[in-house]
């Protein structure tokens, strides 16, 4: 196989980057536009100076033939300076098949505000629910809330079975 | 996962599991947990059900004066008394008769008659453990915590005799702890379709607790009541919480859909995950989850 791992590093790395500057640039933006004590903070905008770094862990040696991928999960972490001291999030990029299978990012924030405002970013960045069937799926046990009693469950049913009649 | 006790019952309205993961070595031994855990339970539901006719929530109900609560009554009672204030009175204990006029009462008539705000919690209690003193009946409801605080009941007794690694599970709020040996696996219900779930959370020595509207759900009720607005709050589809005890995953469950995790952050130690109605997924950086993206 002739690969071009430094080739492929390369555009991953683009890839990831583009990512932590997006994050960091949003996160950025939230705090702008949330902070609610203007006047001895106005001008102390956050600034997000990124300095990021890629550590590929490629989980198979088959690159797609189609885009040069190699498998594996690719993160790295940014870093910005927020009025709060200097922010980290980390960000991953999952390669499958050749394309982008999944993104994750965690945050590497101590305090709860920049914690919070990561979360905000990550909620936003995660998309919507997405369900698959219990079958598929290993695992012990269930929660949410399907467990109510008999009672209120029959209780319910009948109701709705009157309400038919 | 090879528990070498398993017992299941129904309580507090809803499908108990205790499974224990270490032997119990002794027949006799194993007949007594089950025995105390029925008895903790039954004692439980004694002091804090709305719905049964001997209970002491069901004396304050009939009678102002000043009462003494049991001995286990305090963190429960302090932690409403919290997050009331947190929360500006929008988790009350007194929001029971409102739930009972919303149907949700003891006969479950699920039939909802006009409803009429709680009152304030200043003019109605004073709290000091372990004395409540009521200036006016009222019809407490302890269900945001107290099947929580509960499942931590239950787990503190087993540590009593000794059990360090256990899953105590009523209806999908659970405490787990184990010493050696893997997360527990837990499927986060689809909060419109209970064959399916949206994400699995991976627990070890945390507890976690769900609220959602779409269950325990009748006309345009569900178990939650904003008393403010006397609705029942739809912007969120499903809460999960997870939290060192039971009792501060259950209650925040429910604060979330009141005030935002930003507003609790400062107070308790959790992590947390709620469903939107629109269906987008908002978590908090560590919540031990992974959830299923649309790729």
């Amino acid at each position: 196989m002739n690969e071009q791992p430094q080739d492929n590093n390369k555009k991953i790395i683009a890839i990831v980057g583009l990512l932590v500057i997006v994050a960091a640039i949003a996160i950025g933006v939230m705090m702008s536009s949330q902070k609610t004590d203007t006047s001895n903070q106005a001008t102390s905008s956050p600034t997000p100076s990124i300095s990021a770094s890629v550590t590929p862990s490629p989980t198979s040696n088959s690159s797609n033939p189609s885009s040069g991928y190699k498998d594996g999960t690719y993160s790295a972490t940014g870093t910005y300076q927020s009025p709060g001291g200097r922010e980290s999030i980390d960000i991953s990029v999952t390669i499958k098949d050749g394309a982008v299978a999944d993104t994750t990012a965690v945050s590497g924030s101590a305090n709860p505000t920049g914690r919070n405002y990561q979360g905000q970013f990550i909620n936003g960045y995660k998309a919507q629910i997405l369900g698959k069937s219990i079958d598929d799926v290993s695992i012990s046990r269930v929660s949410g809330s399907s467990l109510t009693s008999k009672g209120f469950n029959s209780a319910l049913e009948q109701i709705k079975s009157k309400a038919k009649g | 996962m090879g528990a070498a006790l398993e017992l299941r019952f129904e309580a507090i309205g809803t499908a108990w599991s205790v499974e224990v993961y270490e032997p119990v070595s002794r027949a006799p031994m194993s007949a007594k947990i089950k025995h105390a855990i029925a008895a903790r339970v039954e004692q439980f539901d004694l002091a804090y059900s709305r719905f049964r006719p001997d209970s002491l929530i069901t004396r304050l109900s009939h009678q102002a004066g000043r009462y003494e609560l049991p001995a286990d009554a305090q963190p429960l009672f302090d932690i409403y008394q919290d997050l009331y204030r947190i929360t500006n009175g929008a988790v009350t204990p007194l929001i029971g008769q409102t739930l009972s006029d919303a149907g949700y009462d003891a006969a479950y008539s699920l039939t909802p008659k006009p409803l009429t705000s709680p009152p304030a919690w200043d003019e109605t209690l004073t709290y000091d453990f372990p004395h409540l003193t009521l200036h006016q009946p009222a019809l407490l409801d302890l269900g945001a915590a107290g099947k929580g605080y509960l499942v931590d009941l239950v787990s503190e007794l087993l540590e009593d005799h000794g059990l360090t690694s256990y899953c105590v599970d009523a209806g999908g709020d659970m405490r787990y702890r184990r010493l050696d040996g893997p997360p527990l696996r837990v499927g986060l219900e689809h909060p419109a379709d209970p064959t399916q779930v949206i994400g699995v959370a991976e627990l070890s020595n945390t507890s976690l607790c769900a609220s959602a509207g779409n269950r325990r759900a009748w006309g345009d009720y569900h178990h939650i009541l904003n008393p403010h607005t006397l609705t029942s709050p739809r912007h969120l589809q499903a809460v999960w919480v997870t939290a060192p005890t039971a009792l501060i995953a259950d209650a925040l469950a429910t604060a979330l859909f009141f005030v935002d995790q930003s507003v609790l952050d400062g107070y308790y130690k959790f992590e947390s995950a709620l469903v939107h109605s629109g269906g987008s997924l908002q978590q908090s950086p560590g919540f031990p989850a992974t959830f299923f993206s649309a790729t």
